[in-house]
């Protein structure tokens, strides 16, 4: 019997993976745990390997291309097996390989898929599978639903399948995160007018054709992820805003100091790093903030994992520095580099990614005074940090010229009162400002 | 002997008496080829009663019966339908599971039924269609009709409280019901004294409702005619249920699947050798009624009867699929699916 | 309109049937000269002689399979349980002679009989004498089940019942006879399979029968308080469901609560929620809930007793579980 290689779901919340390369070319011989393909997921580039022994005899789908959860990814001829006739046998079926049918590769394999008992096992059978109208399956499910799949009661799934809308971008309210009638109807309400109707309306006028196309740009699985997170974000959590203004002279201080000492190991500390060890110990103070919301309960985490927002190309990716208040700032210095080096090279592991329990975003560098940060739930909060600049201080009854940066802690209101963020911000500023005191 | 009192005093005509022999000829050759099928062809499913060995209970009693009166038995129902005239196409396209069988197919052999002959059924649930056999001769008596119910079980349906439910209420009422239990001495496999208290089943089902009970020898068939006309006159008359036990004996197992090890094979041979059917056959001949050229054509027609039985309902429709959802109830059935 | 209680709607009912049809008798437990146990064939002995209004031994197996054979030969027999618990010791006539007979003898023959009497739990009665078996009686194909909740269904239900050609389990509430209620004057009779929508209502449908009704009307008020509007629909008859009428209100309401005197596990609710489901599935917002008594036996103690039952409270508190409510 032929060997049908699936897509996967080699990131717990993807729901399809895009080819980035062939590792192997048909007539390969393969065995287990070798490396079939390189795999865009919602999180990174991850392997394929296979679980299995064979000769490449057919692969389903080309760079480039989605693959879901439990499609073919390729076909392997078993010991004794004639590759090639395989790969005639299954010409039709998979002409996508071969055939660069970029336009509808997706139709292909949804045709496959028919003939697949493992993807009929694996894929979830609750899924929504929304067609946009032109045959290929709309937006994927996202990190809306904390990964896997999305619950939704079927009048819901109805409704949202008339209207075209992604289930996965609609944020739940009922029990159990379930995306109810009422959360799609919301969802559509909110919406732009116009948005919902993918095909422009055929009593618009037709805009001129512009001299130069516009450069469109399909959604990337992270982009789809992104686009999910935060509007569910901004439409399920109510929001409040707390700013303070930190002063660091002491920092830059101690950190000139701190990296001479440093040099010799090419180790070089960032206000970055004191602001992530002051959040980290902070949060254990304040264990409310380091918290998750869920339907049912407010989480306060025993471990302060703080996740640190890293621009990519297309994107962005929170990757986790685990139990933060416990490092030094040599150690959060050492984590901070490594995390971000493996999110701008897709090699980030999945605890990397996971268990985050605040998240910080720090656009210092980009020169930015102050902004408000989108929360990354279920967590409760996140730190938004602007750059250090001179400003005028006063202090006392006199006028001095201090650094300044400037912190917004947006809190998920629904479990943190303005209180608690006002006292989580009031020992972050007393932190920072006597960074000795991290030392207690 | 039977015989004896046969001979002395006949109690039927020329012409009902070859009758008689005639249709216990045929339900044998059914009886028998029936199992043939089961066996050879697979063509019959299910369970599979045979009669072989008692045919003169149905054809004694339900011969001397009239056309308005009403015949119900258990699930070892084939002699009883064929003596009540039910044909032979009907039954064995029955069996085969067709459209054209007196069930269309959907009763097979332990259900059969035919409405206008007064043939109420096979039931088989043992001892299930007692009560009804009441309820039958109720309506009789409440429409001031004078049709006799017969109701015909086994012995072992002796020992379920429906009997003896059907039987008080019968007696109090005075219901026109002749019950017959087929005597053949085995509940399935589960030989009379090992599950009745008491042989004497007249004591049992007669004299403890305050119903005349006969205890008679069923292989003499004219004896079986006799008993049964009594009752139904008894009945006719508004005296109530009679009871009539008739020792019998059957050749087959209980069903197809019964290699009968409870009996010895020399007790069979020796009811063989009494068999009903042949004793009858040398009375009809010493009385001069029939000669061995008239029996020897009656077996070729019975058996050419059968055999065009067999080809009715081998060429007959199956029950189709559309018929699962007919006669359900006479109200249009909606599935509740 | 004159107002009359359920027994006597059921009386009536029976009264102007035998008047109608010769072929119509009543038979069970006392139901002639102690004029029925629960008064409900009261004076029917004295009107119609005991031809006809017939006192039967105790022997339920026994007397259904007579009403059985009776209505193969062309009567009508109404068959009295003094309670369906009893119905116990006659289900093999019910279920594989009244429910089999039409399709085992291929059309031929037809059981055109009424099994009536009183069922639920009554108050102090233990788990013998409690028994709620529309749902077993359900299950068979061949019977038809039907439920009255009031004087009037109850009067003209029966009148159709007894006119059916098939075998009826016609199932009454011992805590319901005494209710008294609005009966059309005349001729009255009440389709068998139609369902009756008793409040109308946009936002949940409950799904009730018999007894039960009482305390989802009672809910649906409470509910009308929270600004919740709930329509009731009783089933009145459990075979054949009106299938339509739930349909139609789930597609409007979108959510259902069934409330049942029944057990829980394969209880009527169950069955009922699995055809919505296969029919509606897109249109619910919500599982499914039900309502029922709870899974034990019937103990006699009066209070464990009414704690089993669906309550106001309870049903009050699915309805705000499938209107997401508490969120």
């Amino acid at each position: 019997m032929p060997i049908e290689v699936p897509m996967g779901a080699i990131s717990p919340t993807m729901e399809s993976g895009q080819i980035v390369e062939w590792r192997v070319k048909v007539g390969d011989k393969v065995k287990e745990g070798d490396t079939l393909a390189d795999i865009q997921t919602d999180k990174a580039v991850m392997p394929l390997e296979s679980f299995d022994e064979g000769t490449v005899a057919v692969l389903c789908a080309q760079v480039g291309q989605d693959v879901k959860v439990g499609s073919p990814v390729l076909i392997l001829a078993g010991k004794g097996e004639d590759a090639q006739a395989i790969a005639a046998k299954s010409g039709a079926a998979t002409a996508a390989a071969p055939a660069p049918a970029a336009a509808e590769p997706q139709v292909k394999h949804e045709a496959q898929g028919a003939d697949a008992p493992y993807r009929e096992m694996t894929s979830s059978p609750t899924q929504p599978e929304i067609s946009n109208g032109q045959g290929k399956p709309a937006a994927t499910a996202s990190e809306v639903h904390g990964g896997g799949r999305i619950k939704s009661s079927p009048l819901a799934r109805k409704i949202a399948a008339s209207a075209k809308v992604d289930l996965g971008q609609v944020p739940p309210t009922g029990p159990g995160g379930r995306v109810i009638r009422r959360d799609v109807e919301a969802f559509l309400a909110s919406r732009p007018a116009g948005s919902a109707v993918p095909a422009p309306s055929k009593a618009a006028p037709a805009a001129k054709p512009s001299s130069a196309a516009a450069k469109r740009t399909p959604h990337s699985p992270m982009r789809k992820t992104i686009a999910a997170r935060m509007v569910q974000a901004k439409q399920s959590a109510p929001e409040i805003h707390v700013t303070v203004d930190i002063r660091i002279d002491e920092i830059v201080s101690i950190r000139e100091r701190l990296n001479k000492q440093l040099a010799a190991e090419k180790i070089k500390l960032s206000v970055g790093d004191f602001v992530t060890k002051g959040v980290a110990l902070a949060l254990r103070k304040h264990p409310g903030v380091n918290a998750t919301y869920e339907p049912e309960a407010i989480v306060e985490h025993p471990d302060v994992n703080v996740g640190i927002a890293v621009a990519l190309e297309g994107g962005l990716m929170v990757p986790v520095l685990h139990n933060a208040d416990t490092l030094g700032l040599r150690e959060i210095r050492q984590g901070s580099e490594a995390i971000v080096e493996a999110a701008r090279k897709g090699k980030l592991t999945s605890t990397q990614l996971t268990g985050g329990t605040f998240t910080i975003s720090n656009l210092g560098m980009y020169g930015v005074k102050a902004f408000d940060a989108i929360l990354n739930l279920p967590q409760v909060g996140i730190l938004a940090v602007g750059a250090g600049e001179k400003r005028p201080v006063v202090v006392g009854d006199t006028l001095q010229i201090g650094t300044v940066m400037t912190v917004t802690l947006t809190a998920d209101h629904r479990a943190v009162d303005g209180a608690l963020a006002a006292e989580f911000l009031r020992t972050l500023k007393g932190l920072l400002e006597e960074p000795t005191s991290m030392l207690l | 002997m039977s015989q004896a009192t046969t001979e002395a005093k006949p109690v039927v005509s020329k012409n009902q008496a070859v009758g008689w022999l005639r249709q216990m000829l045929l339900i044998r050759r059914f009886e028998e080829q029936s199992y043939k099928l089961y066996q050879m062809g697979g063509k019959i499913g299910g369970f599979c009663h045979l009669y072989s060995g008692q045919e003169p209970v149905a054809v004694g009693s339900i011969g001397v019966l009239r056309e308005d009166d009403y015949v119900i038995t258990a699930y070892r129902d084939h002699g009883h339908a064929l003596a009540r005239g039910m044909g032979a196409n009907e039954a064995m396209a029955e069996l085969l599971g067709r459209y054209t069988g007196c069930s269309k197919g959907k009763g097979g052999s332990m259900h059969f039924f035919d409405a206008e002959k007064g043939f109420l059924g096979g039931h088989a649930i043992v001892g299930s269609h007692i009560p009804l056999a009441a309820g039958v001769a109720f309506a009789s008596k409440y429409q001031n009709k004078d049709s006799v119910c017969i109701c015909y079980f086994g012995d072992g349906a002796m020992n379920q409280g429906s009997l003896h439910e059907a039987f008080n209420m019968a007696s109090l009422w005075k219901l026109p019901v002749i019950y017959v239990v087929e005597n053949n001495m085995m509940s399935m496999g589960t030989q009379l004294h090992r599950h009745s208290c008491l042989m004497d089943l007249t004591v049992r089902c007669g004299t403890a409702y305050g119903i005349p009970g006969y205890s008679i020898d069923a292989n003499d068939i004219e004896l079986v005619a006799t008993t049964t006309r009594e009752c139904a006159a008894r009945a006719r008359a508004g005296e109530g249920p009679s009871f009539i036990e008739m020792k019998t004996y059957r050749y087959r197992g209980h069903s197809m699947s019964d290699p009968a090890k409870y009996r010895t094979k020399e007790e069979l041979e020796d009811a063989k050798a009494r068999d009903p059917i042949v004793a009858y056959e040398h009375i009809l001949k010493d009385r001069g009624w029939i000669d061995d050229e008239a029996i020897e054509r009656m077996h070729d027609e019975i058996k050419a009867e059968v055999e065009e039985s067999i080809k009715f309902a081998e060429e007959s429709e199956q029950t189709p699929p559309e018929a699962l959802y007919q006669d359900v109830t006479v109200a249009h059935h909606i599935p509740q699916e | 309109m004159s107002v009359i209680a359920y027994r006597e709607a059921l009386n009536q009912a029976m009264s102007e049937e035998m008047e109608r049809d010769e072929r119509v008798f009543l038979m069970g437990e006392e139901v002639a000269e102690y004029d029925g146990a629960y008064k409900v064939s009261q004076g029917m002995l004295a009107r119609f002689g005991p031809r006809r209004i017939i006192d039967t031994p105790i022997s339920e197996e026994g007397f259904c399979g007579m009403g059985i054979g009776a209505a193969m030969v062309g009567l009508r027999p109404i068959v009295e349980f003094m309670t369906f618990s009893f119905s116990l010791v006659a289900i093999d006539q019910i279920v594989n002679n009244a429910a089999n007979m039409r399709y085992m003898s291929g059309g031929q023959f037809a059981v055109p009989i009424v099994f009536r009497g009183s069922s639920g739990m009554a108050g102090c009665l233990a788990a013998t004498h409690s028994h709620r078996l529309e749902a077993w009686y359900a299950h068979i194909p061949g019977l038809t089940v039907v439920m009255p909740a009031t004087p009037a269904d109850a009067k003209g239900l029966l009148k159709s019942a007894i006119r059916s050609d098939d075998p009826v389990i016609f199932i009454e509430h011992e805590v319901l006879y005494g209710d008294k209620g609005e009966v059309p004057d005349g001729e009255h009779l009440v389709p068998i399979g139609k369902a009756e929508i008793k409040r109308a209502g946009s936002d949940v449908t409950l799904i009730t029968y018999s007894r039960s009704l009482k305390a989802t009307m009672a809910a649906a008020e409470t509910l009308a308080g929270e600004g919740i509007d709930a329509e009731v629909i009783d089933i009145r008859t459990i075979r054949p469901l009106d299938l339509d009428t739930l349909l139609e209100s789930v597609g409007k309401t979108h959510r259902a609560v069934i409330v049942e005197e029944d057990w829980p596990y394969c209880g009527l609710g169950a069955g009922i929620s699995d055809r919505i489901m296969q029919k509606a599935f897109d249109e619910l917002d919500a599982p499914i809930r039900r309502v029922t008594t709870k899974d034990a036996p019937i103990p006699y103690n009066r209070a464990l007793e009414a704690s089993m039952l669906p309550s106001v409270d309870r049903v009050v508190a699915q309805v705000r579980d499938v209107m997401y409510s508490r969120l």
